[in-house]
Protein backbone atom coordinates (compact mmCIF):
# COMPACT_ATOMS: atom_id res chain seq x y z
CA UNK A 1 0.00 0.00 0.00
CA UNK A 2 2.54 3.15 -1.43
CA UNK A 3 -0.43 5.33 -2.79
CA UNK A 4 -1.05 7.57 -0.15
CA UNK A 5 -4.03 10.23 -0.29
CA UNK A 6 -2.99 13.50 -1.54
CA UNK A 7 -5.01 15.61 1.14
CA UNK A 8 -1.34 15.36 2.91
CA UNK A 9 1.11 17.78 4.11
CA UNK A 10 0.72 21.76 3.74
CA UNK A 11 0.30 23.34 7.02
CA UNK A 12 2.58 22.61 9.36
CA UNK A 13 -0.03 22.21 12.42
CA UNK A 14 0.39 25.71 14.77
CA UNK A 15 0.60 25.07 17.96
CA UNK A 16 2.16 21.55 17.70
CA UNK A 17 5.78 20.71 19.41
CA UNK A 18 7.30 18.37 16.43
CA UNK A 19 10.09 16.36 17.96
CA UNK A 20 11.65 16.39 14.59
CA UNK A 21 10.86 12.80 13.91
CA UNK A 22 9.23 11.19 10.87
CA UNK A 23 7.63 8.93 12.43
CA UNK A 24 4.01 8.21 11.39
CA UNK A 25 2.60 8.80 15.32
CA UNK A 26 4.44 10.39 18.08
CA UNK A 27 2.87 10.91 21.44
CA UNK A 28 3.94 13.02 23.87
CA UNK A 29 3.30 14.45 27.65
CA UNK A 30 0.33 12.31 27.07
CA UNK A 31 -1.95 13.24 30.35
CA UNK A 32 -5.54 12.27 31.16
CA UNK A 33 -7.43 11.88 34.11
CA UNK A 34 -11.36 10.91 34.80
CA UNK A 35 -12.17 12.96 37.96
CA UNK A 36 -9.51 12.10 40.99
CA UNK A 37 -8.38 9.03 38.93
CA UNK A 38 -5.62 9.70 37.11
CA UNK A 39 -5.17 7.75 34.49
CA UNK A 40 -1.97 8.96 32.16
CA UNK A 41 0.78 10.85 33.41
CA UNK A 42 2.47 11.85 30.87
CA UNK A 43 2.79 9.42 28.17
CA UNK A 44 5.43 9.55 25.74
CA UNK A 45 5.50 7.08 22.77
CA UNK A 46 6.55 6.95 18.78
CA UNK A 47 5.40 4.47 16.61
CA UNK A 48 7.72 4.06 13.71
CA UNK A 49 6.83 3.16 9.98
CA UNK A 50 7.30 -0.89 9.76
CA UNK A 51 7.29 -1.94 13.26
CA UNK A 52 4.93 -3.59 14.89
CA UNK A 53 4.79 -2.00 18.72
CA UNK A 54 3.00 -3.79 21.12
CA UNK A 55 1.91 -2.00 24.43
CA UNK A 56 1.53 -4.69 27.67
CA UNK A 57 0.12 -3.47 31.18
CA UNK A 58 -2.59 -4.37 33.42
CA UNK A 59 -6.18 -3.80 33.78
CA UNK A 60 -6.58 -0.38 34.40
CA UNK A 61 -3.11 0.96 33.76
CA UNK A 62 -4.50 3.21 31.10
CA UNK A 63 -3.81 1.11 27.50
CA UNK A 64 -6.92 1.82 26.18
CA UNK A 65 -7.20 5.59 27.42
CA UNK A 66 -3.84 6.45 25.68
CA UNK A 67 -4.44 4.64 22.41
CA UNK A 68 -8.09 6.63 22.75
CA UNK A 69 -6.14 10.15 23.60
CA UNK A 70 -4.35 9.18 20.68
CA UNK A 71 -7.21 9.27 17.98
CA UNK A 72 -9.26 11.97 20.07
CA UNK A 73 -11.42 9.08 20.61
CA UNK A 74 -11.54 10.89 23.99
CA UNK A 75 -10.12 14.31 24.66
CA UNK A 76 -6.44 14.22 26.65
CA UNK A 77 -6.07 17.10 29.16
CA UNK A 78 -2.43 17.48 27.62
CA UNK A 79 -0.19 16.08 25.69
CA UNK A 80 0.03 15.56 21.60
CA UNK A 81 -0.53 13.20 19.20
CA UNK A 82 1.43 14.12 16.10
CA UNK A 83 -0.25 11.82 13.28
CA UNK A 84 1.90 12.39 9.92
CA UNK A 85 2.89 15.53 11.71
CA UNK A 86 -0.23 17.16 12.04
CA UNK A 87 -1.48 17.69 15.99
CA UNK A 88 -4.55 16.09 16.60
CA UNK A 89 -4.87 17.73 19.56
CA UNK A 90 -4.91 20.59 17.93
CA UNK A 91 -7.44 19.79 15.29
CA UNK A 92 -10.84 20.12 15.46
CA UNK A 93 -14.18 19.62 12.96
CA UNK A 94 -13.37 18.15 9.45
CA UNK A 95 -9.71 18.73 9.74
CA UNK A 96 -9.16 16.26 12.54
CA UNK A 97 -11.96 14.14 10.34
CA UNK A 98 -9.49 14.47 7.66
CA UNK A 99 -6.50 13.72 9.52
CA UNK A 100 -7.47 11.06 11.70
CA UNK A 101 -8.11 9.20 8.11
CA UNK A 102 -4.34 7.93 8.64
CA UNK A 103 -5.20 6.03 11.51
CA UNK A 104 -7.21 2.55 11.47
CA UNK A 105 -8.49 1.36 14.67
CA UNK A 106 -9.14 -2.14 15.44
CA UNK A 107 -11.03 -2.93 18.44
CA UNK A 108 -11.25 -5.82 20.88
CA UNK A 109 -14.89 -6.44 20.23
CA UNK A 110 -15.34 -6.77 16.80
CA UNK A 111 -16.30 -3.39 15.47
CA UNK A 112 -17.60 -4.64 12.02
CA UNK A 113 -21.41 -3.76 10.91
CA UNK A 114 -22.85 -7.04 11.49
CA UNK A 115 -25.82 -6.67 9.06
CA UNK A 116 -23.63 -6.16 5.94
CA UNK A 117 -21.18 -8.08 4.04
CA UNK A 118 -17.51 -8.68 4.02
CA UNK A 119 -16.76 -6.71 1.22
CA UNK A 120 -19.36 -3.35 1.97
CA UNK A 121 -17.25 -3.38 5.62
CA UNK A 122 -14.23 -3.16 4.05
CA UNK A 123 -15.43 -0.44 1.63
CA UNK A 124 -16.28 1.32 4.47
CA UNK A 125 -13.11 2.48 5.19
CA UNK A 126 -13.12 4.28 2.37
CA UNK A 127 -16.00 6.47 3.52
CA UNK A 128 -13.88 9.98 4.50
CA UNK A 129 -12.79 9.94 0.85
CA UNK A 130 -16.43 9.62 -0.63
CA UNK A 131 -18.38 12.53 -1.34
CA UNK A 132 -21.64 12.16 -0.11
CA UNK A 133 -23.30 10.97 -2.53
CA UNK A 134 -21.68 8.42 -3.62
CA UNK A 135 -21.71 7.06 -0.05
CA UNK A 136 -25.17 6.89 0.14
CA UNK A 137 -25.82 3.26 -0.74
CA UNK A 138 -23.20 0.33 -1.25
CA UNK A 139 -24.05 0.44 -4.42
CA UNK A 140 -23.29 3.81 -5.25
CA UNK A 141 -19.46 3.27 -4.20
CA UNK A 142 -16.83 4.28 -6.82
CA UNK A 143 -14.99 1.56 -8.65
CA UNK A 144 -11.96 2.74 -7.96
CA UNK A 145 -12.65 2.23 -3.91
CA UNK A 146 -14.52 -1.68 -4.91
CA UNK A 147 -11.14 -2.70 -6.38
CA UNK A 148 -9.45 -1.11 -4.03
CA UNK A 149 -11.64 -3.23 -1.42
CA UNK A 150 -11.17 -6.43 -3.20
CA UNK A 151 -7.01 -6.12 -3.47
CA UNK A 152 -7.51 -5.15 1.00
CA UNK A 153 -9.90 -9.07 1.27
CA UNK A 154 -7.23 -10.97 -1.38
CA UNK A 155 -4.39 -9.32 1.25
CA UNK A 156 -6.07 -11.08 4.28
CA UNK A 157 -7.01 -14.18 2.23
CA UNK A 158 -10.88 -13.78 2.72
CA UNK A 159 -11.43 -13.13 -1.16
CA UNK A 160 -14.00 -16.26 -0.67
CA UNK A 161 -16.02 -14.80 2.49
CA UNK A 162 -16.71 -11.31 0.24
CA UNK A 163 -20.74 -12.20 0.40
CA UNK A 164 -20.88 -13.25 3.80
CA UNK A 165 -22.62 -11.11 6.73
CA UNK A 166 -20.04 -10.32 8.72
CA UNK A 167 -22.23 -11.36 11.64
CA UNK A 168 -21.55 -14.66 10.46
CA UNK A 169 -17.75 -14.54 10.28
CA UNK A 170 -15.69 -15.81 13.46
CA UNK A 171 -13.67 -13.63 15.59
CA UNK A 172 -10.40 -14.67 13.51
CA UNK A 173 -12.00 -13.97 9.83
CA UNK A 174 -13.61 -10.43 11.30
CA UNK A 175 -10.29 -9.04 12.81
CA UNK A 176 -8.60 -9.77 9.25
CA UNK A 177 -11.39 -8.02 7.67
CA UNK A 178 -10.97 -5.02 9.88
CA UNK A 179 -7.30 -4.90 8.78
CA UNK A 180 -9.04 -5.32 5.27
CA UNK A 181 -10.77 -2.35 5.83
CA UNK A 182 -7.82 -0.17 7.19
CA UNK A 183 -5.75 -0.94 3.36
CA UNK A 184 -8.97 0.82 1.78
CA UNK A 185 -8.38 4.06 4.71
CA UNK A 186 -5.56 3.60 3.41
CA UNK A 187 -4.42 4.13 6.45
CA UNK A 188 -0.24 4.48 7.75
CA UNK A 189 -1.10 3.49 10.98
CA UNK A 190 -2.88 0.82 12.45
CA UNK A 191 -3.90 0.72 16.13
CA UNK A 192 -5.24 -1.91 17.74
CA UNK A 193 -7.00 -2.85 21.05
CA UNK A 194 -6.87 -6.07 22.36
CA UNK A 195 -7.06 -7.15 18.31
CA UNK A 196 -6.81 -11.00 19.82
CA UNK A 197 -8.87 -11.18 23.22
CA UNK A 198 -11.53 -12.75 22.14
CA UNK A 199 -9.74 -14.88 20.09
CA UNK A 200 -8.66 -18.91 20.21
CA UNK A 201 -4.59 -19.21 20.33
CA UNK A 202 -4.58 -20.13 16.37
CA UNK A 203 -6.30 -17.26 15.02
CA UNK A 204 -4.78 -15.11 17.48
CA UNK A 205 -1.41 -16.52 15.96
CA UNK A 206 -2.92 -15.49 12.21
CA UNK A 207 -4.29 -12.20 13.30
CA UNK A 208 -0.91 -11.22 15.25
CA UNK A 209 1.01 -12.64 12.24
CA UNK A 210 -1.17 -10.60 9.78
CA UNK A 211 -0.66 -7.78 11.63
CA UNK A 212 3.16 -7.71 11.75
CA UNK A 213 3.29 -8.44 7.95
CA UNK A 214 1.58 -5.54 7.53
CA UNK A 215 3.97 -3.61 9.47
CA UNK A 216 6.91 -5.48 7.97
CA UNK A 217 5.57 -5.61 4.45
CA UNK A 218 3.60 -2.78 3.87
CA UNK A 219 5.42 -0.37 6.01
CA UNK A 220 2.28 0.58 8.05
CA UNK A 221 2.97 1.68 11.38
CA UNK A 222 1.46 -0.98 13.64
CA UNK A 223 0.50 -0.44 17.37
CA UNK A 224 -1.19 -3.57 19.63
CA UNK A 225 -2.26 -3.42 22.98
CA UNK A 226 -2.33 -6.88 24.13
CA UNK A 227 -2.75 -9.12 27.19
CA UNK A 228 -0.37 -12.40 26.10
CA UNK A 229 3.10 -11.36 26.74
CA UNK A 230 4.51 -14.46 24.78
CA UNK A 231 2.19 -13.11 21.80
CA UNK A 232 3.78 -9.85 21.37
CA UNK A 233 7.48 -10.93 22.48
CA UNK A 234 7.00 -13.54 19.39
CA UNK A 235 5.18 -11.10 17.00
CA UNK A 236 6.07 -7.51 17.92
CA UNK A 237 9.28 -5.93 17.16
CA UNK A 238 8.83 -3.11 20.05
CA UNK A 239 7.37 -3.47 23.13
CA UNK A 240 6.55 -0.78 25.56
CA UNK A 241 5.35 -1.79 29.46
CA UNK A 242 2.52 0.39 31.00
CA UNK A 243 2.37 0.87 34.47
CA UNK A 244 -0.33 3.03 36.36
CA UNK A 245 -0.73 5.64 33.41
CA UNK A 246 3.11 5.48 32.87
CA UNK A 247 5.66 4.00 30.62
CA UNK A 248 7.50 1.76 32.81
CA UNK A 249 9.94 0.69 29.62
CA UNK A 250 10.36 0.55 26.48
CA UNK A 251 12.66 -1.05 24.06
CA UNK A 252 13.06 -4.35 20.98
CA UNK A 253 11.43 -7.30 22.28
CA UNK A 254 14.41 -9.85 22.22
CA UNK A 255 15.71 -7.07 24.75
CA UNK A 256 13.08 -7.59 27.10
CA UNK A 257 13.27 -10.03 30.15
CA UNK A 258 10.36 -11.44 31.06
CA UNK A 259 10.73 -10.06 34.67
CA UNK A 260 10.39 -6.77 34.41
CA UNK A 261 7.09 -7.91 32.02
CA UNK A 262 5.79 -9.82 35.02
CA UNK A 263 6.61 -6.25 37.59
CA UNK A 264 3.55 -5.06 35.16
CA UNK A 265 1.25 -7.31 36.57
CA UNK A 266 2.08 -7.58 39.87
CA UNK A 267 -0.56 -6.10 42.05
CA UNK A 268 1.18 -2.15 43.03
CA UNK A 269 -0.83 -0.62 45.52
CA UNK A 270 -3.54 -3.45 46.11
CA UNK A 271 -6.09 -1.49 43.31
CA UNK A 272 -6.75 -3.69 40.54
CA UNK A 273 -9.60 -0.84 39.21
CA UNK B 1 -28.40 -33.60 53.84
CA UNK B 2 -29.48 -30.52 52.54
CA UNK B 3 -29.88 -28.48 55.98
CA UNK B 4 -25.81 -28.98 56.10
CA UNK B 5 -24.67 -26.80 52.85
CA UNK B 6 -28.13 -23.99 54.45
CA UNK B 7 -26.72 -23.97 57.36
CA UNK B 8 -23.26 -22.53 55.63
CA UNK B 9 -24.66 -19.52 54.45
CA UNK B 10 -23.72 -16.56 55.61
CA UNK B 11 -26.24 -14.99 57.43
CA UNK B 12 -29.10 -13.19 55.81
CA UNK B 13 -29.15 -9.36 56.21
CA UNK B 14 -32.04 -8.28 57.88
CA UNK B 15 -34.23 -6.24 55.92
CA UNK B 16 -33.76 -2.16 57.23
CA UNK B 17 -36.27 -0.17 59.12
CA UNK B 18 -36.21 2.15 56.67
CA UNK B 19 -36.97 -0.05 53.73
CA UNK B 20 -39.81 -1.63 55.81
CA UNK B 21 -41.34 1.87 56.52
CA UNK B 22 -41.03 2.39 52.88
CA UNK B 23 -43.22 -0.20 51.59
CA UNK B 24 -45.49 0.56 54.30
CA UNK B 25 -46.15 4.28 53.32
CA UNK B 26 -46.29 2.87 49.72
CA UNK B 27 -48.95 0.84 50.10
CA UNK B 28 -50.53 3.21 52.42
CA UNK B 29 -50.25 5.90 49.68
CA UNK B 30 -51.89 3.06 46.91
CA UNK B 31 -54.28 2.64 49.74
CA UNK B 32 -55.30 6.25 49.69
CA UNK B 33 -55.14 6.64 45.73
CA UNK B 34 -57.47 4.12 44.96
CA UNK B 35 -60.42 5.15 47.71
CA UNK B 36 -59.58 8.80 46.02
CA UNK B 37 -60.00 7.39 42.58
CA UNK B 38 -63.30 5.38 43.17
CA UNK B 39 -64.60 8.30 44.23
CA UNK B 40 -63.65 10.76 42.06
CA UNK B 41 -65.08 9.07 38.64
CA UNK B 42 -68.20 8.17 40.34
CA UNK B 43 -67.83 4.31 40.26
CA UNK B 44 -70.71 2.91 41.95
CA UNK B 45 -72.14 -0.67 42.79
CA UNK B 46 -75.67 0.17 42.14
CA UNK B 47 -75.11 2.01 39.26
CA UNK B 48 -73.24 -1.40 37.82
CA UNK B 49 -75.94 -3.23 38.50
CA UNK B 50 -78.35 -1.04 37.30
CA UNK B 51 -76.71 -0.82 33.99
CA UNK B 52 -76.75 -4.64 33.93
CA UNK B 53 -80.06 -5.30 34.82
CA UNK B 54 -82.52 -2.44 34.25
CA UNK B 55 -85.31 -2.69 31.61
CA UNK B 56 -83.24 -0.70 29.65
CA UNK B 57 -79.66 -2.44 30.38
CA UNK B 58 -77.46 -4.23 28.90
CA UNK B 59 -78.79 -8.05 29.93
CA UNK B 60 -82.52 -7.09 28.69
CA UNK B 61 -82.97 -4.79 26.17
CA UNK B 62 -79.20 -3.74 24.33
CA UNK B 63 -78.31 -7.71 23.61
CA UNK B 64 -81.53 -8.73 22.83
CA UNK B 65 -81.85 -6.20 20.20
CA UNK B 66 -77.71 -6.37 18.85
CA UNK B 67 -78.82 -9.67 17.68
CA UNK B 68 -78.49 -11.15 14.72
CA UNK B 69 -76.02 -9.11 13.10
CA UNK B 70 -77.55 -7.33 10.31
CA UNK B 71 -76.05 -8.66 7.16
CA UNK B 72 -77.12 -5.64 4.86
CA UNK B 73 -73.94 -3.66 6.37
CA UNK B 74 -71.79 -6.18 5.67
CA UNK B 75 -69.85 -4.91 2.62
CA UNK B 76 -70.35 -1.66 3.82
CA UNK B 77 -68.42 -2.39 6.99
CA UNK B 78 -65.70 -4.41 5.62
CA UNK B 79 -65.45 -0.79 3.11
CA UNK B 80 -65.26 1.30 6.45
CA UNK B 81 -62.52 -1.29 7.88
CA UNK B 82 -60.04 -1.01 4.95
CA UNK B 83 -60.45 2.77 4.88
CA UNK B 84 -59.72 2.44 8.89
CA UNK B 85 -56.45 -0.07 7.64
CA UNK B 86 -55.74 2.84 5.02
CA UNK B 87 -55.33 5.31 8.26
CA UNK B 88 -53.50 3.04 10.44
CA UNK B 89 -50.80 2.47 7.31
CA UNK B 90 -50.25 5.65 5.87
CA UNK B 91 -50.21 7.13 9.32
CA UNK B 92 -47.45 4.92 10.66
CA UNK B 93 -45.44 4.60 7.71
CA UNK B 94 -45.50 8.76 7.49
CA UNK B 95 -44.63 8.71 11.35
CA UNK B 96 -41.74 5.84 10.56
CA UNK B 97 -40.20 8.32 8.07
CA UNK B 98 -40.30 11.35 10.06
CA UNK B 99 -38.80 9.18 13.22
CA UNK B 100 -36.00 8.10 10.85
CA UNK B 101 -35.52 11.53 9.93
CA UNK B 102 -35.08 12.86 13.48
CA UNK B 103 -33.42 10.27 14.53
CA UNK B 104 -29.44 11.63 14.18
CA UNK B 105 -30.91 14.29 16.60
CA UNK B 106 -33.08 12.31 19.04
CA UNK B 107 -30.50 9.91 19.92
CA UNK B 108 -28.01 11.25 22.49
CA UNK B 109 -25.31 9.18 21.58
CA UNK B 110 -25.29 10.55 17.57
CA UNK B 111 -26.69 13.88 18.36
CA UNK B 112 -24.85 16.76 17.22
CA UNK B 113 -25.23 18.62 20.20
CA UNK B 114 -26.50 18.15 24.06
CA UNK B 115 -28.65 21.46 22.95
CA UNK B 116 -30.03 19.80 19.83
CA UNK B 117 -30.58 16.23 21.55
CA UNK B 118 -33.01 18.01 24.54
CA UNK B 119 -34.99 19.94 22.23
CA UNK B 120 -35.42 17.43 19.46
CA UNK B 121 -36.61 15.24 22.86
CA UNK B 122 -38.61 17.98 23.89
CA UNK B 123 -40.72 18.14 20.80
CA UNK B 124 -41.51 14.19 20.73
CA UNK B 125 -42.77 14.40 24.31
CA UNK B 126 -44.81 16.81 23.69
CA UNK B 127 -46.46 15.36 20.87
CA UNK B 128 -46.57 12.26 22.47
CA UNK B 129 -48.33 13.55 25.35
CA UNK B 130 -51.07 15.16 23.45
CA UNK B 131 -53.75 12.43 23.12
CA UNK B 132 -54.16 11.76 19.31
CA UNK B 133 -57.83 11.87 19.95
CA UNK B 134 -57.27 15.78 20.97
CA UNK B 135 -55.03 16.11 17.95
CA UNK B 136 -57.35 14.86 16.05
CA UNK B 137 -59.99 17.50 17.16
CA UNK B 138 -57.72 20.03 16.60
CA UNK B 139 -56.79 18.65 12.90
CA UNK B 140 -60.35 19.30 12.20
CA UNK B 141 -60.95 22.57 13.36
CA UNK B 142 -57.93 23.40 10.73
CA UNK B 143 -58.80 21.01 8.07
CA UNK B 144 -62.23 19.66 8.02
CA UNK B 145 -63.80 16.17 9.15
CA UNK B 146 -61.82 13.31 6.96
CA UNK B 147 -59.88 10.16 7.59
CA UNK B 148 -56.86 12.23 6.24
CA UNK B 149 -57.00 14.53 10.01
CA UNK B 150 -56.99 11.14 11.48
CA UNK B 151 -54.11 10.24 9.33
CA UNK B 152 -52.34 13.32 10.38
CA UNK B 153 -52.88 12.75 13.98
CA UNK B 154 -52.03 9.60 14.34
CA UNK B 155 -48.70 10.64 12.61
CA UNK B 156 -47.88 13.43 14.84
CA UNK B 157 -48.57 11.24 18.04
CA UNK B 158 -47.13 8.53 16.54
CA UNK B 159 -43.67 10.27 15.74
CA UNK B 160 -43.87 10.92 19.47
CA UNK B 161 -44.11 7.31 20.28
CA UNK B 162 -41.74 6.18 17.68
CA UNK B 163 -39.06 8.70 17.30
CA UNK B 164 -38.35 8.10 21.12
CA UNK B 165 -38.52 3.77 20.77
CA UNK B 166 -36.34 4.25 17.93
CA UNK B 167 -33.62 6.66 19.65
CA UNK B 168 -33.96 4.28 22.67
CA UNK B 169 -33.41 1.70 20.34
CA UNK B 170 -29.88 3.78 18.36
CA UNK B 171 -28.55 4.69 22.56
CA UNK B 172 -28.39 0.82 23.46
CA UNK B 173 -26.72 -0.10 20.50
CA UNK B 174 -23.35 -1.31 20.48
CA UNK B 175 -21.57 1.98 19.39
CA UNK B 176 -18.01 0.06 18.06
CA UNK B 177 -18.82 -0.09 14.68
CA UNK B 178 -19.44 3.07 15.05
CA UNK B 179 -16.92 4.72 16.37
CA UNK B 180 -14.65 2.58 13.67
CA UNK B 181 -15.87 4.19 10.99
CA UNK B 182 -15.72 7.39 12.80
CA UNK B 183 -12.03 7.23 13.15
CA UNK B 184 -11.94 5.72 9.69
CA UNK B 185 -12.62 9.40 8.64
CA UNK B 186 -16.82 9.14 7.89
CA UNK B 187 -18.64 11.63 8.82
CA UNK B 188 -22.11 12.15 10.31
CA UNK B 189 -24.23 11.31 7.81
CA UNK B 190 -22.45 8.41 5.91
CA UNK B 191 -21.41 6.82 9.95
CA UNK B 192 -25.75 7.29 10.08
CA UNK B 193 -26.59 5.07 7.30
CA UNK B 194 -23.49 2.62 7.37
CA UNK B 195 -23.28 1.62 10.77
CA UNK B 196 -26.19 3.11 12.52
CA UNK B 197 -28.96 2.09 10.56
CA UNK B 198 -27.78 -1.20 9.71
CA UNK B 199 -27.08 -1.85 13.33
CA UNK B 200 -30.39 -1.01 14.51
CA UNK B 201 -32.79 -2.15 11.22
CA UNK B 202 -34.37 -4.74 12.64
CA UNK B 203 -35.04 -2.97 16.04
CA UNK B 204 -36.81 -0.84 14.32
CA UNK B 205 -39.07 -2.56 11.76
CA UNK B 206 -40.31 -5.02 14.63
CA UNK B 207 -41.01 -1.81 16.46
CA UNK B 208 -43.07 -0.40 13.61
CA UNK B 209 -44.96 -3.73 12.81
CA UNK B 210 -45.73 -3.79 16.41
CA UNK B 211 -47.34 -0.93 16.52
CA UNK B 212 -49.48 -1.17 13.42
CA UNK B 213 -52.53 -3.14 15.56
CA UNK B 214 -52.26 -0.37 17.89
CA UNK B 215 -52.50 2.19 15.84
CA UNK B 216 -55.57 0.17 13.90
CA UNK B 217 -57.49 0.08 17.22
CA UNK B 218 -56.30 4.07 17.88
CA UNK B 219 -58.00 5.13 13.99
CA UNK B 220 -61.36 2.67 14.84
CA UNK B 221 -61.55 5.34 18.39
CA UNK B 222 -60.11 8.53 15.80
CA UNK B 223 -63.32 7.24 13.64
CA UNK B 224 -65.60 7.97 16.31
CA UNK B 225 -65.43 11.49 16.85
CA UNK B 226 -65.39 12.20 13.00
CA UNK B 227 -62.41 10.51 11.95
CA UNK B 228 -63.84 8.15 8.98
CA UNK B 229 -63.88 4.55 8.80
CA UNK B 230 -65.51 1.43 10.89
CA UNK B 231 -65.25 4.07 14.02
CA UNK B 232 -67.52 6.46 12.55
CA UNK B 233 -70.02 4.01 11.19
CA UNK B 234 -70.26 2.12 14.87
CA UNK B 235 -70.60 5.73 16.52
CA UNK B 236 -73.28 6.97 13.92
CA UNK B 237 -75.06 3.82 14.73
CA UNK B 238 -75.17 3.49 18.34
CA UNK B 239 -76.58 6.92 18.73
CA UNK B 240 -79.82 5.91 16.62
CA UNK B 241 -79.90 2.41 18.79
CA UNK B 242 -78.73 0.56 15.46
CA UNK B 243 -77.72 -2.43 17.45
CA UNK B 244 -77.68 -5.06 14.81
CA UNK B 245 -75.47 -2.64 12.37
CA UNK B 246 -73.13 -2.07 15.41
CA UNK B 247 -72.47 -6.17 15.80
CA UNK B 248 -72.13 -6.64 12.49
CA UNK B 249 -69.38 -4.09 13.03
CA UNK B 250 -67.72 -5.21 15.69
CA UNK B 251 -67.34 -8.59 14.20
CA UNK B 252 -66.02 -7.54 11.39
CA UNK B 253 -63.89 -4.69 13.36
CA UNK B 254 -62.54 -7.90 15.86
CA UNK B 255 -61.42 -10.24 12.61
CA UNK B 256 -59.88 -7.67 10.84
CA UNK B 257 -57.56 -6.32 14.46
CA UNK B 258 -56.98 -10.25 14.96
CA UNK B 259 -55.76 -10.50 10.76
CA UNK B 260 -53.72 -7.70 11.57
CA UNK B 261 -51.60 -9.20 14.41
CA UNK B 262 -51.07 -12.09 12.57
CA UNK B 263 -50.14 -10.05 10.07
CA UNK B 264 -47.69 -7.78 11.79
CA UNK B 265 -46.60 -11.31 13.64
CA UNK B 266 -45.80 -12.83 10.07
CA UNK B 267 -43.63 -9.60 8.75
CA UNK B 268 -41.67 -9.40 11.95
CA UNK B 269 -40.60 -13.05 11.93
CA UNK B 270 -39.94 -12.99 8.17
CA UNK B 271 -37.91 -9.73 8.56
CA UNK B 272 -36.15 -10.78 11.86
CA UNK B 273 -34.92 -13.79 9.79
CA UNK B 274 -33.14 -11.66 7.52
N1 LIG C 1 -14.89 7.00 30.24
C1 LIG C 1 -14.32 6.79 31.45
N2 LIG C 1 -14.82 7.38 32.54
C2 LIG C 1 -14.25 7.17 33.75
N3 LIG C 1 -13.19 6.39 33.96
C3 LIG C 1 -12.63 5.79 32.91
C4 LIG C 1 -13.17 5.94 31.59
N4 LIG C 1 -12.43 5.21 30.74
C5 LIG C 1 -11.47 4.62 31.48
N5 LIG C 1 -11.59 4.97 32.79
C6 LIG C 1 -10.72 4.53 33.87
O1 LIG C 1 -9.40 4.71 33.45
C7 LIG C 1 -8.59 3.66 33.94
C8 LIG C 1 -7.80 3.07 32.81
O2 LIG C 1 -8.70 2.46 31.92
P1 LIG C 1 -8.22 1.82 30.56
O3 LIG C 1 -9.43 1.29 29.90
O4 LIG C 1 -7.41 2.79 29.83
O5 LIG C 1 -7.30 0.65 31.05
P2 LIG C 1 -6.66 -0.51 30.21
O6 LIG C 1 -5.22 -0.46 30.48
O7 LIG C 1 -7.10 -0.45 28.82
O8 LIG C 1 -7.28 -1.75 30.94
P3 LIG C 1 -7.76 -3.14 30.33
O9 LIG C 1 -6.56 -3.98 30.25
O10 LIG C 1 -8.71 -3.65 31.34
O11 LIG C 1 -8.40 -2.88 29.01
C9 LIG C 1 -9.49 2.70 34.65
O12 LIG C 1 -9.37 2.93 36.03
C10 LIG C 1 -10.86 3.08 34.17
O13 LIG C 1 -11.79 2.86 35.19
MG1 LIG D 1 -8.37 -1.64 27.56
Amino acid sequence: MTAKLASEQPSAAAGSRPRGSDAPLVISGMRKSFGPNEVLKGVDLELRAGELLTVLGANGSGKSTLLRCAIRLTDPDAGHALLQGKDLTALSGGELRRARREAAVIFQRVALVAGRSAFDNVCHGALGRMGLAESLHSRTFPAEVKELAACGLERVGLLDKAWQRAGTLSGGQAQRVAVARAYTQRASVILADEPVSALDPRAAEEVLALLADVAHEDGLGVLTVLHQPDLAVRHSDRIVGMRSGEVAFDRPARDTSSAEIAALYEDEQGDAN
Amino acid sequence: MSSTAASLLPPKPAVSRRRRWGWRLALLVLVGVLVFSWFDTGASIPALINGLFAKNGLFSWAIPSSVPPAGGVLWQSVKAAVTTLAIAALSIVLGGVLSLLVLPLSARNIAPGRLVYELTRLILAVLRSIPELIMLLMFNVVMGFSPFSSVLALTLHGLGVKGKLFAEAVEEMDMTPVDALHVAGAGRIQTFLHAVLPGVRSTLTGLTLYRLDSNFRSAVTLGAVGGGGIGQLIDSSLQTYQFKQVTTYIIVLVVAVMLIERLSTILRRQLGQR
